[in-house]
Order: C-alpha cells, then structure tokens, then sequence
C-alpha cells in the first residue's frame, strides 16, 4: 500500500514538473502561442498555425509580452475578443473542473474498485 | 443508356433487397433448423460481396475515363488530374468513401460467413443478421443520400477535381484504405458479441473464433493513424502529426478500447475470465467507429479534416440509436447470465495486470471521449462555445501514457496465474539495470526533460524485459539443440508466434511513444525571412534562399523557392518549399519540403513571397526522431501480422 | 425495471447530446465583444489621411472587415456603398478596414467598382485581431456611445443591415 502512494506521488510530481511555465520571453510566447486557437485553422493553436492572422496574433502575444504583461492578461484579451473558445485549455472552474475530476475518478476509483474484486476473488 | 449509373444503382438496390432476405433466412434458418434456408442466406452474403466488387469497380473504370455523366465523377473527377489520383478519387469524397466502405464490409462478412460455414450454426446465424443488418444502413446511405451513380445531365465537359489537399501527397493513397481496413474490421467481434447474447450460449466461444479478426483489424488501424499523422505532417505545413482535432480523436477512440480488447481477449482465452467484459469491450469499440464516422463524416465539430462535412448525419444518428438501444438492451438483460468458469488465484499475475491495462486504456479513452465531446455538452447545457484543445490532452494523457509504459515493462515479464515476489524481482533486475544505460544517454545528448528521462526510462526496461527474454530463450535452445543462439533467435517467431509478434507490436509502440515524446519536446523552429542569396541557420543547419520561381502544371500553378541546405557547413542538398494555386479552388495550399534523416527533419514551408522572387518567408522547422513514429507504426503492424500469420500453422 | 432505468440513463443523453450537435453550425462564432466597449484606434485610410474611432464618436458606427479576394465582401460592396451614400448625411458613420490584403489591391477593385465608404488600412491586422476578428466580411454595429451592439459574419443584405442599424440608431431616430 504504502508503495503505491509512493509510486503516486512520483507520478504526480513528474506531471507538476511538466507543466511549469518558464520566464523566459521565447518560451512564454511559443507557450501563450500554444494556448490561442486559431479562429482560421481551427484545428492548431496560433503558434503552429500557417495562416497570416495566426502569424499577426503571434505578433500581438510578442508585442504584449515585451511590454512585461502577465500570461493571465494576454489570455484574457484574447479571451474578450475571440471568446473562450479561443482558449485551447478550459478555463478550471465551475463545470469545466469535471474535465480533470472524471478522469482521476475512473482512473483511481476503477482501481480501487478493480482491487476491492480482486481481494474478493471475484471478476 | 448510362452504363455505370445503371450498373452501381442495381448493385445497391440488388444488395439492400439480399441484406433483407439475408436476414430472413438466417431468422427462418435459426427458429426452423433448416439448413437450406441457412445456406441460401450464406449465398446471400457472398452475392452482396460480388454485387459491392462490381460497384466499387464500375465507379473505379468511370473514374479512369473520366465519366462526368456519373453524379460522383462529376464531383471529383477532372481531365487534369493524373490517373492514379483518379483511382484513389474513390474514397476521396463522401459517396465514394461509403462506396468502399460498403466494399470492405461486404468483404469482411463474406470471408467472416465462408470461414465459419461448418461451423456453430446457430451463433453464425446471428453474426450473419448482424452483419447484414450494417451492410443494410450503408446499402440504404448508398441508395438515397450518398448516391454517388446518379445520373448528371447534360453531361459537363470537365469536373473540378478532387480536393487539392488531397492532391498532394501519394499518403491519400493508404491512409483511407487502412482506416477502413481498420475501422470496419472491429463489425467482426462486434456482429459476434451479439449473436452470442442472442444464443446465451458460447460466451467464450465466440472470443475464440474472433480473437484474431479483432488482432488483424486493430493492426491495420494502428497502421492507419500512424499514417494519418504523417500524412497531416508531410502535408499540411504545420510541422505537426497529432491535433487532437475531433476526426483523429475519433479514430483514436475505437483503437484504444480496441488495444483493451485484444488483451482482454487473450485472458478469456487462456483463463476463462471476463466474458461480460468483453462483450461490452466488443460492443463499445464498434459504437466508437460508428460514433467517429458520425462525428467525422457530419461535421458537427470544428475540424481540419472539415473537407469531410455532409448531410449523412441524420442518418447516422438514427443507425446509432437502433444499435445503442439493442446492444445496451443485450448487455442489460441477457449479458450477466455469463458467469466465469475461472477464478483469480493470486493478485500478481498477468490477467490481473491485463484488467489494470484495460483500466488503463478504458480510461485513456475516457478522456479523448470526454475532451472531444466536452464543448457539444458546455454549449448544450450552457450555450457558450469553448474549446478542449492540445494542453488538455496533453497534459491529461501523458501521465497514463506513463504508467501504461511501466505496466507494459511489468506485465511483459509476469506470468499467467501467479508469480512469486522473488522470482519477479529476479527477472526485473537485469532489464531494471540495463534501461538505466539508454536514460543516461538521453540525459547525455541534452534531454534533461523529467518526463522525457522517465519515458526513456520505463520504454527501456520494456525493452530489455523481451530482449532478455528472447535472448535467453535463444541461448538454451541453442545450447540444448546444438545449434547458432541467431538462428534459435529467429526461430522464437515461428515456435511461439503469439507471443514474439506481439513482442514486436509491443517494441512498435515503444517506438512511437519515445518518438513521439522527443520530437515533441525537442523540436525547434524558427520563422526565417531572406531575400536572394541570404543564410540563416537553425540549429546545426544553415539555409540559403537561392531562387524563386514557377512551374505550371494542368492542375494547379506551383511557386518554388530553391533552398540550400548545408549541415555542419557540409552542403547536404537542397529543398523546395512551395505553394501551389489551384484555379478556382480558392485558397492556396502549401507543400511543405522536408528533408529526413533517422536523427532528425528538416521541414521547410513557404509562408510568403514576393512575387518579383526577391524575398521569402520560410517557416523551418527541426524535429528530431520524427521518422521513427513512422517507422514504430510498421512495426506495430507487422508485430499483429507475424503473430497472426504464423500463429495459423499451429493448427 | 433498473436495467431499465439504467438502459434509459446512458441511452436518453447520449442520443439528444448528438441530435443537439447537428442542429447547430460548429463555424459560427457568437462575438465575444457584443455589449462592450469597442477599442479605440487610429488608422492610415488609403487616401494617405487618418481616420479614427474617436472621430466617430457620438454617431452610430457601422465598421466593416473586408478584403478584394474574398467574393462575399465584393457582393456586399455595393451595398455598403449604396446605404453609406444614403445614410451619412443622416450622421452615420461607415469604416472598411481592409483585411490581409494591399492599399494596390483595393485601389484597383475602387476604380473598377467605385467606392465611397472610406477604406482604412489595417496592414498587421492589430486592429482586426482588436476587434477578433476571424473570417470576412465582418460587420459591427456600434452605437454612439461607442458600444458594440452587435456584430454580423457574412455578407450583409439589406434586411440585416436595417434590422442592426436600428440597433445603434439614437432612440429619437429619424426616418430611414
């Protein structure tokens, strides 16, 4: 048992480290880029995207960062002018948090569930 | 007299009326014991079979000539067009692609129905209903919305062409093929669960005869999505294989619980357990083909792939509500009568590993269903449009993917039945030193990324679990048969084909997921702007803008810009980044030009020129290890197919 | 009778979730910007002089996304001009930022087409990604207090041109 929570934890630390954002201004654009969706190739966010206004918008994140404003801000005016819809990642709260909530659910309940039948000898 | 228009349309109307008859037959043949009625509903099958091969193949020769008094060449065709862009034109719009479709059901069932003719009459006679009862929906699509042998008159003199996205690449020719290979081929076990609900009989039965129906279709849809994501890659200009876009979503859905269900399979197989489950593991992976179609094909999610958008949704959805009412119907009331003769003896053994890995992947598909159909819910319940993109995903699926990796090492070594503690301590040691050696070498070469370490890390200890057990296999079969440990090595395939082709398969996803990870994180790219004769360098390579200038072929006009290559200041060739302008079609679509090695890509894309050739804009991209995604898909494929083919001989 | 419950609970959403998804068009984008303030900017107009929000301000504002490669702006080219020759001595404001493309470009499609609406130059798009903009033509309809009352995708007509200027006409408003 205590093995397994162990096991968990590294689990979770490994996907804390990978999503911590960086201050460096390369990297922060290349990541705001990757959080807008582009509203012409809606497929890919503006960071990947070929089309023109994703590349102007790329402009915009870049001008903003420079001028020191804050990821939040960046996002938010995108957020008024596009809709929440160009935000690739839902905003975490109120419905949205099911997104991240059902998941572990399945993911951990199922196996304490699987484990609970198993000690039973019964599957 | 327009032959082909009458030729296709007979065939359909042909095969709806032997689909209803089929089915009657099959009904009559079950509840009376005849076997007459059975065998003329056989017959049926296999005329369906025939009737969708002429079809298929009138559609084909009015393709190559060219035919614009046919409704779907008219549509795609062009005298322009080469002619094996023509033949592929089959699945590259609606009508066609359920054409085909209605090709490859009609074939799978009339080799499904023929291989099984002598065999537990009573639960084919199910399988055959069930089948037919699919073949009708796309027979009925095919008659009324998605005709494509409706008559056009007058007849025009040229056509549009097929789409220039799918003009581009000789990819458009397998990708659909191996989808459909893939996709329809999960009807199989599907058609079979039913039928053994309906008989309440056989419940392992029917995972014996469909176990590697199920492998062979999973195999070529492993294929296929792998070829879809080098398909978007080499032609879509952004650089990347995997959106998370709706359409990969849904082609990925089927093939996770598909992934769940070829394991599940094995431990019905070899211990008994789980016929419920995998009733519903059969039942699910066919409603996800069926909902990604639907989802793909009615363009009620915002998609790159939007080329695909109809007026089939209706349609679809009803034949969705018919088949999710009856097979819930049948796993309510008349799956739990299914008990399991065999027990679980001890909790570490591989058929409790195998449940943890259906968990695994049940769950991983949980989360793309969840993140795809998330935003129709939101704006259902909400009225608010909001997006569920890359960064969910992402961030959502690595750690499974992770612990999938360490579940694969894990389970790789661990027997059926029970193991001691020891004794798997003993086997993990060498692979749990060994994969130690590949993570230090990733560190080494720069990739000091935790999640990278971790992946390389656990995909060796995979790794070194087969290698070692092979070699070791290897090694006393030479010792007690006198003979070279290399060739006792190969001959590990034929001996005990199961279980080393599903070694490769396993060591192909090995290859993908570490492929995937490191051209992920590592890639690099730069937006390059240089006028004639100007360099600029990304990464260890410098790029120097030499020329600009077009080529006009019947189809499309093509701009080029001729781009040096040096690596390490050695020349290493040259690239050709273009843009391609379609008359009348619109926008123009880029032709990325890439340039691969096994390390790494060099992508270049056109984003702008100026017309007088002075100046470009190129987008450069350097992705390492992409290849390999490519090449584990083979891999992975050609694992389901050696442990397919081979396995057949033991009989 | 819970199996039938339960038959029910999985069969009911699932259906009317997909039945919902069809009757809706994934490429529509409600603007995000209706009932807020519309950004200030400053733009070159293809005469070389500048036009502004700011000059617009206490009149209704009618500010039109467009470019001369995309064929549903030249069908409604004619209108606008029609309804701007109309309606600006009644003290309504037109501007037609031009979208991705050249001052040469819309030059020529002036002198082929004649225009009157004057035609603003928006060459990194600042202003269009200010307004969130995403496709052409696009149309706002601001009001004199400068905000967005609301704003059309698509090629107007002349009902949804009249129907949205009622939206941004003083209340007093004259006869139209």
């Amino acid at each position: 048992m205590r093995r397994l929570l162990i096991f968990g934890m590294l689990i979770f630390c490994f996907w804390v480290a990978c999503s911590k954002p960086s201050t460096d201004p390369h990297e922060r654009v290349k990541y705001l880029g990757s959080q807008i969706r582009c509203p012409v190739c809606r497929g890919v966010p503006v960071s990947e995207s070929p089309s023109t206004l994703a590349n102007e918008m790329m402009e915009v994140i870049r001008e903003q960062v420079a001028a020191g404003k804050s990821d939040e801000e960046i996002l938010k005016y995108f957020e008024e002018r596009y809709g929440e819809w160009a935000l690739l990642k839902p905003k975490p709260e109120g419905m949205n948090l099911s997104l991240w909530v059902l998941p572990v659910l399945m993911l951990v309940g199922g196996g304490i569930v699987l484990l609970l039948q198993l000690r039973k000898r019964r599957v | 007299m327009n032959v082909i228009v009458n030729v296709g349309n007979i065939s359909i109307i042909l095969a709806i009326g032997l689909c209803l008859f089929g089915m009657i037959l099959y009904f009559l043949g079950r509840k009376l014991e005849n076997d007459t009625a059975l065998a003329l509903a056989r017959a049926s099958v296999y005329a369906n079979f025939i009737l969708m091969t002429v079809a298929n193949l009138a559609m084909i020769r009015g393709l190559l000539i060219n035919d614009f008094s046919v409704s779907y060449i008219a549509h795609v065709g062009s005298v322009e067009t080469p002619r094996w862009i023509s033949a592929i034109s089959l699945w590259s719009s609606l009508e066609g692609s359920i054409l085909f479709w209605g090709w490859i059901l009609s074939g799978y069932s009339a080799v499904c129905i023929y291989f099984y003719r002598e065999r537990e009459q009573k639960l084919m006679a199910w399988v055959g209903i069930t089948v037919l009862f699919v073949q009708l929906f796309f027979f009925i699509l095919l008659a009324f919305p998605c005709n494509p042998f409706l008559p056009v008159f007058p007849v025009p003199e040229n056509g549009p062409g097929p789409n220039p996205l799918l003009q581009n690449h000789w990819l458009m020719s397998i990708h659909p093929p191996f989808l459909y290979m893939g996709y329809i081929g999960f009807t199989i076990p599907f058609a079979f669960a039913i039928a053994a609900m309906m008989e309440e009989d056989l419940p392992g039965q029917w995972i014996e005869m469909t176990r590697r129906w199920t492998l062979f279709a999973w195999s070529f849809l492993s294929m296929a999505i792998v070829l879809g994501g080098w398909w978007s890659y080499a032609v879509l200009g952004w650089g990347g294989y995997w959106a998370w876009d709706p359409v990969e979503n849904a082609s990925f859905m089927p093939w996770l619980l598909g992934t769940a269900l070829v394991h599940s399979m094995i431990v019905q197989e070899k211990r008994k357990m789980l016929p419920v489950w995998n009733l519903i593991l059969a039942v699910l992976t066919f409603l996800l083909t069926l909902l990604g179609t639907f989802l793909t094909r009615s363009g009620v999610l915002d998609s790159v792939h939007s080329f695909t958008e109809s007026h089939v949704g209706p349609y679809f959805l009803i034949f969705i509500a018919i088949v999710l009412a009856g097979s819930l119907s049948l796993l309510l009331w008349r799956a739990p009568k299914f008990r399991s003769p065999g027990r679980v003896e001890n909790i570490f053994s591989l058929e409790v590993l195998f449940l943890f890995n259906n968990l695994l992947f049940v769950s991983f598909c949980f989360v793309v269903f969840l993140g795809t159909l998330y935003p129709l819910v939101v704006e259902a319940l909400q009225g608010k449009r909001i997006s569920v993109g890359q960064p969910y995903f992402n961030q959502m699926t690595i750690p499974i993917v992770g612990m999938t990796l360490l579940l694969m090492g894990v389970g790789l070594m661990t027997p059926w039945r029970k193991t001691d503690l020891s004794v798997f301590l003993k086997t993990a040691r060498w692979p749990a030193i060994l994969a130690v050696l590949p993570t230090l070498l990733c560190l080494f070469l720069g990739g000091t990324h935790p999640m990278v370490a971790g992946m390389i890390y656990l995909a060796s200890f995979a790794f070194f679990v087969m290698s070692v057990e092979m070699i070791q296999a290897a090694l006393r079969n030479a010792q007690n048969k006198g003979s070279h440990v290399l060739l006792e090595f190969f001959k590990l395939f034929s001996e005990n084909p199961r279980r080393y082709g599903g070694f490769v398969a396993h060591l192909g996803i090995l290859m993908i997921i570490v492929a995937v990870v490191i051209s992920g994180v590592y890639a690099k790219d730069r937006e390059l702007i240089l006028e004639k004769g100007q360099s600029a360098n990304i990464g260890n390579y410098t790029l120097t803008f030499h020329e600009l200038w077009s080529e006009e072929t019947p189809q499309r006009l093509e701009i080029k810009a001729n781009v040096e290559v040096t690596r390490n200041y050695k020349p290493v060739g040259f690239l050709f980044p273009q843009t391609n302008f379609y008359s009348g079609k619109g926008d123009p679509i880029g032709s990325p030009s890439v340039r691969s090695t096994l390390i790494e890509d060099l992508y270049l894309t056109l984003l702008n020129f100026e017309k007088e050739g002075t100046k470009i804009t190129l987008h450069a991209i350097l992705t390492p290890a992409v290849v390999w995604i490519w090449i584990g898909g083979a891999v992975v494929m050609s694992g389901g197919f050696l442990a397919l083919a081979l396995g057949r001989k033991k009989k | 009778m819970k199996k039938f419950i339960i038959l029910l609970l999985i069969f009911i959403p699932t259906i009317a979730l997909l039945y919902f998804s069809l009757q809706r068009n994934p490429r529509e984008l409600p603007s995000a910007l209706v009932g807020k303030q519309a950004t200030p900017f400053e733009l070159e107009t293809l005469e070389g002089g500048k036009l502004s929000l700011e000059m617009a301000k206490g009149k209704p504002l009618i500010l039109n996304f467009w470019s001369t490669w995309c064929g549903p702006c030249a069908a409604e080219h004619a209108l606008l001009k029609k309804a701007h020759e109309n309606l600006s001595p009644q003290g309504v404001v037109f501007y037609a930022i031009l979208y991705e493309d050249t001052p040469e470009n819309a030059r020529k499609f002036i002198s082929r087409n004649g225009g009157s609406v004057p035609i603003l130059l928006d060459p990194e798009l600042k202003t269009s990604i200010d307004y969130g903009v995403s496709g052409i033509p696009e149309t706002f309809f601001i009001n004199g207090q400068g905000e967005i009352r609301y704003k059309y995708s698509g090629a107007l007509t002349p009902g949804i041109l009249m129907e949205n200027l009622s939206k941004i006409l003083p209340k007093s408003g004259g006869n139209f």
